[in-house]
């Protein structure tokens, strides 16, 4: 359990602590950090299109070394206060060394051990699911039972509803708190009806302020099924006071804290290699300053929105091994797919992720993001049930035969990554009665599975009658 | 020194971000009589082509962009008043912010970086952003003629309607025109909510704009979609 005391350190450090304004953080401190121990420990152009998985473990080992020293030097910037929240190398340290190797969450049948895994690890990763992609309140409930038929989908966190008994939720509202209340009830109707009663929650999807896990969090966690709270600051290297309020509650109620912010490819940290750097120091400043249990930092290309670009593979595999190699620490990172259910892109981009991250030692990820998570009700359960059988199985793949599978799954999306196709929205492409997918898509994803077990990758999801 | 040679300084000072440099190049392009609309055109946005394309190849970043575009500000201030009243158009102000309870930001700093480079004028109000201080922006800057929302959550997009609502409600829905965009925005959504415009992309946001101001539509009376899926 996290220490009050100590977050309300953090807390003061947040207002007492160096001034600096967004606009030096993002133009001037991020870059030329950044920079700084790029060339310091000369990893500036180190990218390999050729291995979207990396095969370098030393470089990895090199990665983590200059992250935890630049994680030292900058610190996460509080944008309420813009005032820089900095830790010691000693403190980052014990951080590390006192933060959870394990998770043990779930209750009778569903319980689990989440456990910090290493390359190549034979240890199954764990896929929750979905994100928190909107869906209209009347499809919540078979959307999330059909999703949690997939027996590798072994925690619950969405989707999203945006409107409670009809009416629009507005961020930073009550309407916001009155859709955690909701969002409670749904889900434990999509768990009952699937036979999931006492599935790990991860909360809450339908809200990013404070307000939702205010209604939400503690109807959701209890003493013997810990929630994990969704605590994400989306601006790169910062912590809000939002986050704050939510780690404070998290504490209130003994439950798990899973926090981050993003990497961007393209943003502030530069190219791959700066984003590899900055992800590292992040996940470490999530645990000494925020005393994650789980660190929630994805990396994205900001020219895709998604992380399945060469270069956010790489990124990905590269962080993961740079972090799981020299800590126990457990992490968590979005793979971000773009394409849309019925098709075989989302498909392969999900493999690609979840193959790179898995084999990396990413012990736990949350899936998918159906259509990029820009259309509602673009989601269906079998794109999950995919990810649950195609996350677990990267545990059986060595790095170099993942790598020469990554490399044949971008043949198969790489080119529409900048345009990727929408698909289908539940209704066009699943029964919704018998929550099986049409014959359309079931054979997509029939297909799919068989070419990546015909070429040594095996996928094979467990779905429920 | 040649045009050739001044043109390629000032490409080269908008690339590296360095105004002094893009200063004194221009400054002895107007010495030297070469066509103000010149060092605009061959200059400063050949310079910005080239740092759109090393942002697509990943040799430039966004800090480098945001220089990139402060930069051709200082040589637009200079050749500006040399250029003929009827070639120096007008600079039009945006109104820029994610909206309230959303605190993305990178998208909405892509957005403001691309509007700079193409010369226009950002008030960027930030994340988290209320509508009430998108209207007062717009009502205090003369220059504003667009308002532009993101939204990266379904939870803080209905604070796009309710700009446009409040637009109406005030009065001075024909006076702004509204652009909306946002990993969860579509064009369906701006048309619903009665938008003038949608986006994709940041680069899509910046020929939104174009039409907009080039069209014959007055706010309120149509909307211009691009990059919608």
């Amino acid at each position: 359990m996290a220490s009050l005391v100590r977050l309300i350190e953090m807390l003061d450090r947040a207002k007492e602590g160096p001034i600096c304004t967004v606009e030096d953080w993002e133009r001037k401190v991020i870059p030329q950090t950044v920079k700084k121990y790029l060339k310091d420990y000369e990893l500036a152009g180190t990218f390999n299109k050729e291995t979207p998985v990396n095969q370098d473990m030393e470089l990895a080992d090199r990665f983590f070394e200059a992250g935890l020293e630049m994680a030292v030097e900058i610190g996460l910037l509080c944008p309420d206060t813009e005032t820089i929240i900095r830790v010691s190398k000693e403190e980052i340290l014990k951080a590390i060394a006192a933060a959870p190797s394990h998770l043990v969450m779930g209750e009778r049948r569903e319980w689990i051990d989440m456990k910090s895994r290493r390359p190549e690890s034979p240890i199954p990763p764990v896929f929750g699911g979905p994100l928190c992609i909107q869906v209209s309140e009347d499809l919540y409930v078979p959307i999330a039972e059909g999703i949690l038929k997939g027996k590798q989908v072994r925690v619950h966190e969405g989707p999203s509803i945006d409107t409670i008994f009809e009416k629009p939720v507005y961020s930073g509202t009550p309407f916001e708190t009155a859709v955690g209340l909701r969002e409670n009830q749904l889900r434990r109707e999509a768990q009952w009806r699937a036979g999931r009663v006492g599935i790990p929650n991860a909360c809450i999807a339908s809200s990013t302020t404070e307000f939702g896990q205010l209604g939400a969090y503690a109807g959701a966690t209890t003493p013997s099924n810990p929630a994990l709270a969704l605590i994400l600051h989306p601006a790169e290297m910062k912590v809000g006071y939002a986050s704050f309020h939510k780690a404070i509650a998290a504490i209130g109620y003994d439950g798990y804290i899973l926090i981050g912010t993003n990497s961007m490819i393209g943003g502030y940290s530069g190219g791959a290699e700066g984003v590899v750097l900055s992800n590292i120091a992040l996940v470490l400043l999530q645990f000494a300053v925020m005393q994650a249990d789980c660190s929630d930092c994805s990396i994205y290309d900001v020219r895709y929105d998604s992380t399945c670009s060469r270069h956010g593979l790489w990124a990905l595999s590269t962080a993961c091994q740079g972090l799981t190699r020299n800590t126990h620490l457990l992490l968590h990172k979005v793979i971000n797919q773009s394409a849309g259910p019925c098709t075989e892109e989302i498909l392969y981009t999900s493999a690609a992720g979840l193959l790179a991250g898995g084999v990396s030692g990413m012990p736990f990820t949350v899936g998918c993001r159906s259509a990029g998570g820009r259309f509602k009700n673009y989601i269906t359960p079998a794109e999950h049930w995919f990810c649950g059988a195609a996350f677990e199985a990267s545990a059986e793949v060595s790095l170099e035969k993942a790598n020469e599978l990554v490399l044949y799954m971008l043949t198969k999306y790489e080119e529409t990554l900048a345009s990727p196709p929408k698909g289908k929205s539940f209704v066009d492409c699943f029964d919704i009665k018998t929550l099986t997918p049409t014959p359309e898509w079931g054979n997509i994803y029939d297909s799919v599975i068989a070419d990546l077990q015909g070429r040594g990758y095996p996928v094979n999801p467990v779905v429920a009658p | 020194m040649s045009k050739e040679e001044i043109m390629r300084r000032i490409v080269d000072a908008i690339i590296a971000g360095d105004t002094p440099a893009v200063e004194a190049a221009t400054r002895e392009g107007l010495d030297a009589g070469i066509e103000p609309q010149d060092l605009i055109d061959e200059g400063g946005a050949k310079g910005l082509e080239i740092v759109g394309e090393k942002f697509e190849n990943l040799e430039m970043f966004i800090p480098e962009m945001l220089i990139a575009a402060e930069t051709m500000r200082a040589l637009n201030k200079l050749v500006f008043p040399h250029l003929k009243r009827e070639d120096r158009g007008e600079t039009v102000g945006v109104a820029l912010g994610t909206v309230a309870g959303d605190t993305h930001d990178l998208g909405k700093n892509i957005v403001a970086t691309q509007l700079n480079l193409k010369g226009y004028e950002i008030y960027d109000l930030g994340s988290d952003v209320p509508v009430k201080n998108f209207l007062e922006c717009a009502r205090k800057n003369d220059d504003v003629k667009i308002i532009a929302m993101s939204a990266l959550m379904t939870t803080s997009m209905y604070y796009q309607r309710d700009c446009v609502k409040d637009l109406i409600k005030h009065g001075i829905r024909d006076q702004f025109y509204v652009m909306v965009g946002g990993g969860v925005v579509t064009g369906d959504w701006a048309a619903e909510i009665g938008a003038d415009g949608y986006g994709r992309t940041a680069v899509d946001a910046v020929e939104v704009c174009n039409q907009l101001l080039a069209g014959t539509a007055k706010p309120g009376e149509g909307l211009i979609k691009i990059g919608d899926v």
